[in-house]
C-alpha cells in the first residue's frame, strides 16, 4: 500500500501485530489451564439447527459408559435450553448467553471456567457448544485443542464453499443426519469434496443422531485424543 | 456482525501497546486480511466509524489479502 503518497501529511506508525492479540492473549491463557488439567477441549461449530446438541446427547452417553467424564459449555444467544438437555445427561454444565453477540469469545470461556463448578483436574473432555453461526465463530480463539465444524446433510453440498473459514480452521467434520439421504437429494459426496478442496486435513465422520449410525466411531476417536493427550503432557 | 466485536479488539490492541497515545483521530488503517479470516472489510469499516469512538469515526481500511486465516494491523496513519 502506497500510503506516503496517499497520506504524505500524517503520522504514520508500523504496527505489525494480530489484530485479535487480545483474545489470542486470554485464549492462551484458557489454554494453559487446560493443559494443567489434562484435559481435552473442542470447540463446536456450525449452523442452527445442525445438531451439536443431539451429537452431544447421543455421544456423552456412549463416553459415560467409558468411564470418560465430560463437561459442556453452551454458548447461545438467548434461553438455556441446550443446557437443560444436556443436564438430563447428568454432567457438568455451563450456560452461556450472549445477549445477541454471534459467538463466543476466549473471555467468555475464562468467565464460565471461573464461574462453574467444573472439576477441570478430575474430567477428561470439555466440549465447548459455540452459538450457532459458521461465520462468527471461526475468528475467536477459545483455547481449545481441536475445532470440529457439524454440518448437517440438510443444509446443502455447497456449504463448505460459502463458508470456507469454518471448515478452513477446523479439525474434523461431522456429518449429521445421514439417516435422511434416503430422502433428500443431499450428496454427500460432494460435501466431502467441497470440505476437503477448502482444507485437505479435515477428518471426516459420517453420523446420525436418529439412529445413533457413527456414534461408536465419533466416540472411539475421542477416546484415542483424550489418551494422546494425557500422553502428550506425561512426556 | 462480529466485525464489531474485530473493532474492539483492534482498539484495545492498539491501546494496550500505546499506539494511541497523543492520537487525536486514525485516518487510516493498514490490515492484512486472510481470505479464511471470514472477515468483510465494508462492514469491519462500518464498525469502526459507528462503534462510537470519535477517535475512529472517519478511518479508511486499506487491506491486502492473502490465502490464511490471519487478521493483522500493519500500519496506522493518524493525526
Amino acid at each position: 500500500m502506497e500510503t506516503e503518497k496517499l497520506y504524505p501529511e500524517h503520522k504514520k506508525i508500523s504496527i505489525q501485530k494480530n489484530a485479535l492479540e487480545a483474545n489470542e492473549n486470554i485464549a492462551k491463557y484458557n489454554k494453559s489451564k487446560f493443559e494443567a488439567s489434562k484435559i481435552f477441549v473442542v470447540n463446536l461449530l456450525s449452523s442452527p439447527g445442525s445438531g451439536k446438541t443431539s451429537m452431544l446427547e447421543r455421544i456423552v452417553p456412549f463416553l459415560k459408559d467409558l468411564s470418560v467424564k465430560a463437561c459442556v459449555i453452551e454458548g447461545d444467544v438467548e434461553t438455556d435450553l441446550d443446557k437443560k438437555r444436556i443436564d438430563a445427561l447428568d454432567i457438568p454444565s455451563y450456560q452461556i448467553i450472549t445477549k445477541g453477540t454471534c459467538h463466543l469469545d476466549a473471555k467468555m470461556i475464562d468467565k464460565a471456567l471461573a464461574s462453574s463448578n467444573f472439576d477441570l483436574i478430575n474430567s477428561d473432555i470439555l466440549f465447548i457448544e459455540n452459538v450457532g453461526n459458521l461465520v462468527c465463530p471461526t475468528s475467536f480463539n477459545l483455547g481449545e485443542d481441536f475445532k470440529i465444524v457439524v454440518l448437517s446433510i440438510t443444509e446443502g453440498d455447497d456449504k463448505p464453499l460459502k463458508y470456507p473459514a469454518a471448515f478452513y480452521k477446523s479439525d474434523i467434520m461431522i456429518i449429521n443426519k445421514i439417516d435422511l439421504l434416503n430422502v433428500l437429494d443431499s450428496n454427500i459426496k460432494k460435501i466431502k469434496e467441497n470440505a476437503l478442496s477448502i482444507n485437505n486435513k479435515l477428518k471426516i465422520f459420517e453420523i446420525s443422531c436418529k439412529t445413533n449410525e457413527g456414534i461408536k466411531e465419533l466416540a472411539d476417536y475421542f477416546m484415542e485424543q483424550i489418551a494422546d493427550k494425557r500422553k502428550d503432557i506425561s512426556i | 456482525m462480529h466485525e464489531l466485536s474485530i473493532a474492539l479488539e483492534v482498539i484495545e490492541m492498539l491501546e494496550k501497546n500505546n499506539y494511541l497515545e497523543d492520537i487525536r483521530i486514525v485516518n487510516a488503517i493498514n490490515l492484512t486480511i486472510g481470505n479464511y479470516s471470514g472477515i468483510d472489510k465494508n462492514y469491519l469499516e462500518f464498525a469502526f466509524q459507528n462503534l462510537g469512538d470519535d477517535r475512529f469515526s472517519e478511518v479508511i481500511l486499506n487491506c491486502d489479502y492473502n490465502e490464511t486465516d490471519d487478521i493483522k494491523v500493519t500500519e496506522i496513519i493518524a493525526d
